[in-house]
């Protein structure tokens, strides 16, 4: 069985101190965030979809590890190999080229999966950065194969996948023939990518990451869109504040108050 | 004139989540003085009643009969027959001018639906939409890195929106009878030949946390494993659900499916305590829809403190144990 695991590489929102901000406060009109200073992650689905392939994975199956960007995802595409990948595959292509459009990186993805034969492809539901969610199904559609969310756990009996997915009130089991896309979201107790031993890293530098060029004619997006600004969301809530020197002063002026209410 | 069109899903359970969905249109079409638009509802059974408001009438309507209400009719022929039946519906409409936007409601099977119809128009699509203006041309906002940041696009082509799911109280909309141009039936049965089977269907107890209506979030604050056994203890006499923080499940203080934020739950509590956690904008991505959000941390600087309806600069454990002490002593 081949098996594809699509991840992205995201800016840790995690790490980000209060007051720094991922565009220039002072200059209204600049159209591009700075994000250099901050720390790069795996996005959180896609390494749950990364352990999720490793898991599942049976001795004779072939995992492959796909992202699309810059030199710079590297680090994270040789850590997939040195957790157990066998192959780690990125497309060349600048991440502002694809402006936030998830047809852009399915019509790329698609085209890659097309020319190699993939009987399950693992993604992440959604990052943190976009949260459209919309690749995955873009992906579905214009290969025109199944894409399961919310899977769970997937097993193989002759030629036939069973696949349980979990929705907020079900849980179902599908038989498919495949290939299909599975979309990974929370799983219990699975979450981050296995972290590799000195050895296990030591050898995945010795191996080669491939690197897939594109035609430009597959970056074009449907429509021509421009960015015009990022503004600074604002949070509202009327905060009442109990903010006393006393500490348990403010518990017991906020227990005794009609704000407790709430409770 | 701007030209639009409106996707909606409407059966008995959904249909809240449509009212508000609709809610969020009429805003957006009153703010751009667009009182027009041609409609499709797709519906579990036959449409019989449509939201009316003085402001917005519908030119021509289509009613798709179709359970969508499953989640298995995305894998199955039957979602084909269903965008042959809306392409077939917009292409009509579209021969005396093109669609400006087409907006979809948001609903389980929305995204996946705008995904197909945006390759078969090539009209681009995006989600969780915060606002549309049409001036000039179409630009709309949304939120990106986890709603820290407002993106303005602009588009010179027509576009596919849906709406991030908000709440907007007008009483203006209510549901009358309506009578469609067009009605028409697709069967949903799950089809062998499409290779996908549906096997086993188990109703899991809606108990989950995040249908939970009282959590307390542990952050950082709680320091150890015990602090937080000692506080999910308390919390669960009190009748409140334990959610975490992702270094407090790191630490296993807590286990991983009580993860909340962008990487976990995202809940819909009507209250949540948030108990010694900073607030980073991927952990408030999961309590921003909780109707009350009281913070309860020793630095008055930490981002969660403004975030929140009450905030009360105090140590966890000892809000945990007083507030204990108190609903027990009344007791």
């Amino acid at each position: 069985m081949q098996i594809l695991v699509c991840f992205s590489i995201v800016d840790d929102l995690s790490s980000l101190p209060l007051d720094s901000y991922y565009y220039q406060k002072d200059n209204d009109t600049d159209k591009s965030l700075h994000t250099s200073h901050i720390r790069k992650i795996i996005s959180a689905f896609d390494e749950s979809a990364l352990e999720f392939a490793l898991r599942y994975k049976n001795e004779n199956d072939t995992v492959t590890s796909l992202t699309i960007g810059s030199e710079t995802c590297d680090t994270f595409s040789r850590l997939t190999l040195a957790t157990g990948f066998n192959k780690a595959i990125r497309i060349n292509i600048d991440k502002d080229t694809l402006k936030y459009s998830s047809y852009v990186k399915a019509a790329i993805i698609a085209k890659f999966i097309k020319q190699n034969n993939y009987d399950l492809i693992c993604t992440g539901a959604f990052d943190a950065h976009n949260y459209q969610g919309m690749t995955s199904l873009y992906l579905s559609s214009i290969l025109n194969i199944p894409c399961f969310n919310n899977v769970q756990s997937i097993k193989k009996t002759e030629q036939i996948y069973e696949i349980i997915c979990k929705t907020t009130f079900d849980l179902k089991i599908y038989k498919c023939k495949g290939p299909c896309i599975l979309n990974i979201s929370n799983i219990e107790n699975l979450k981050n990518l296995r972290i590799p031993t000195l050895m296990q890293k030591l050898e995945a530098k010795k191996q080669k990451i491939d690197v897939i060029e594109i035609d430009d004619a597959l970056k074009k997006p449907l429509n021509d869109i421009e960015i015009l600004d990022y503004k600074e969301l604002c949070i509202k809530r009327n905060t009442i504040f109990f903010k006393d020197d006393d500490c348990n002063l403010n518990i017991d002026t906020f227990l005794d108050s009609k704000e407790k209410e709430l409770l | 004139m701007i030209k639009a069109l409106y996707i909606d899903f409407l059966n008995k359970k959904d249909t809240p989540e449509s009212l508000n969905n609709f809610k969020c249109l009429k805003k957006t079409l009153n703010a751009n003085n667009i009182k027009e638009l041609d409609l499709v509802v797709i519906g579990n059974d036959e449409t019989k009643d449509y939201f009316k408001t003085d402001t917005i009438s519908f030119k021509k309507s289509l009613n798709i009969i179709f359970d969508y209400t499953k989640d298995d009719c995305i894998y199955t022929s039957a979602i084909n027959d269903l965008l042959l039946h809306l392409v077939a519906f917009i292409e009509d409409n579209q021969k005396d001018g093109h669609y400006d936007c087409i907006f979809i409601s948001t609903n389980k099977i929305s995204k996946y639906l705008q995904a197909r119809i945006s390759i078969y128009l090539k009209m681009q699509a995006f989600s969780d939409v915060i606002d549309v203006d049409f001036k000039d041309c179409i630009s709309f906002k949304r939120g990106i890195y986890t709603n820290l940041l407002k993106l303005n696009i602009k588009s010179k082509d027509p576009l596919i929106l849906s709406f991030i799911p908000q709440k907007i109280k007008d009483e203006s909309v209510s549901l009358s009878p309506f009578s469609f141009d067009k009605k028409v039936m697709i069967a949903t049965p799950l089809k062998e030949e499409k290779d996908v089977t549906l096997v086993t269907h188990e109703i899991i107890s809606n108990t989950s946390l995040q249908n939970a209506k009282k959590v307390i979030v542990l952050g950082q604050g709680c320091k150890s494993k015990e602090y937080c056994q000692k506080i999910s203890q308390m919390a669960h006499e009190l009748g409140y659900e334990i959610a975490a923080t992702r270094p407090v499940v790191l630490n296993a203080f807590v286990s991983m499916d009580r993860l909340v934020g962008v990487s976990g739950i995202k809940l819909n509590a009507d209250t949540v305590i948030v108990l010694g956690a900073s607030g980073s904008s991927a952990f408030y991505y999961g309590i921003e829809n909780c109707k009350k959000i009281i913070a309860v941390n020793t630095d008055l600087n930490a981002s969660i403190m403004e975030k929140s309806d009450i905030s009360i600069k105090a140590d966890a454990m000892e809000f945990m144990q007083r507030l204990y002490n108190k609903v027990m002593l009344c007791k």
